[in-house]
């Protein structure tokens, strides 16, 4: 792989893959990076290079998750420290990143990784389900049902009839 | 990352909520490409490394292995070369001690197992030659050529005769015949 398309992609999308892979873990920037240096490795570029790249960090997530906990003895989530996973936002009518970030880690985990690879890491419902297993539809309604509940965590009006 | 544009992003579903999150940027990471490409470059290097010492180590092994057969070639014939030895022995004495010679009573057998059938009587010459016909017979096709043994039939020794023929005086091998003794007469 080319040394641009690499920077390419990192510029582009390892912000959106630690934020991924901090479901999981909390030490996501090293997932992220040994995901970077194993697509640096591939002889053949995959085909889907950014589903392949959040399977990759999801795996490593998990695994690193779970060495950590064998290491340290801690049940405490990764995911509930929510240690700033969001800028600050601008602008004064947007969303608290605080907020969202801590009603985002309240979520279920599996509801939680389609909302984070759809709406942060720009993957479709067919893509995310070929990441974490499912169909596309299940991924659909697991991302309608985030939606519900951060509108309900946010006290977010709703504009439109909610999809129950 | 999607579009950074919520409302021309159509990942956001028309929902405003899902906009609003989309607006939210992650955290920059520290993770630059820069660095990344200098650790896959080192990564390269190092599998490029290891290729090479792998290499070296195989053909230095092979280099050792035909070395040292080469060695052991060239050692092999230093090891199995004699030096001729000189014998020297009495004209007069023979090396080795010749056997004696058979004599002409005993039965022969030749160096090539071959009987010498001569000095003998017509009779025993027969049987030697039907002795060594058969003999021959079962060392080229088996044991299974052999006749099936049958007890000969035997004459009753007469002791007359064999008394005569051993020079003995007649009535020497016959048994005294002794009458049994008269029975008594049951008591009254």
């Amino acid at each position: 792989m080319e040394p641009d398309h690499l920077a390419d992609l990192v510029d582009r999308h390892a912000a959106a893959l630690v934020l991924y892979a901090r479901q999981w873990c909390s030490t996501p920037e090293d997932v992220v990076q040994t995901a970077f240096l194993k697509l640096a490795q591939q002889s053949t570029p995959p085909e889907s290079l950014v589903p392949w790249l959040y399977r990759v960090v999801r795996n490593g997530s998990i695994d690193a998750a779970r060495a950590a906990r064998r290491r340290q003895k801690y049940e405490t989530r990764a995911a509930g420290q929510t240690p700033n996973w969001f800028l600050p936002s601008d602008d004064p009518t947007g969303l608290d990143a605080r907020k969202a970030a801590d009603a985002l880690s309240d979520l279920p985990l599996e509801i939680r990784e389609i909302l984070v690879a759809h709406l942060w890491g720009g993957l479709t419902f067919e893509q995310i389900a070929a990441t974490v297993g499912g169909s596309a539809s299940t991924a659909y309604r697991r991302y309608a049902a985030g939606i519900d509940l951060l509108r309900e965590n946010l006290r977010v009006p709703c504009p439109i009839p909610t999809r129950k | 990352m999607p579009d950074s544009d919520p409302e021309v992003n159509e990942l956001c579903d028309g929902d405003p909520l899902a906009r609003a999150l989309a607006k939210l940027q992650p955290m920059p990471t520290a993770l630059g490409g820069t660095q990344l490409i200098y650790l896959a470059g080192q990564a390269a290097r190092e599998r490029t490394v290891a290729f090479w010492r792998r290499a070296f180590l195989a053909q230095t092994a092979v280099l050792a292995a035909v070395g040292g057969f080469a060695a052991w070639q060239f050692l092999q014939p230093a090891q199995t070369n004699e030096r001729p030895q000189i014998v020297v022995r009495e004209a007069d004495k023979p090396l080795v001690e010749e056997a004696p010679m058979p004599r002409d009573s005993e039965p022969l057998s030749g160096p090539s197992g071959e009987f010498h059938i001569g000095h003998r009587p017509p009779g025993q010459r027969d049987d030697l030659a039907e002795y060594l016909r058969i003999r021959k017979e079962v060392m080229t096709a088996g044991l299974g050529l052999l006749p099936d043994a049958k007890s000969a039939t035997t004459r009753p020794v007469n002791p007359t005769e064999f008394e005569k023929s051993l020079n003995l005086p007649p009535g020497v091998l016959t048994a005294p015949y002794r009458l049994p003794p008269p029975a008594e007469p049951p008591p009254e």
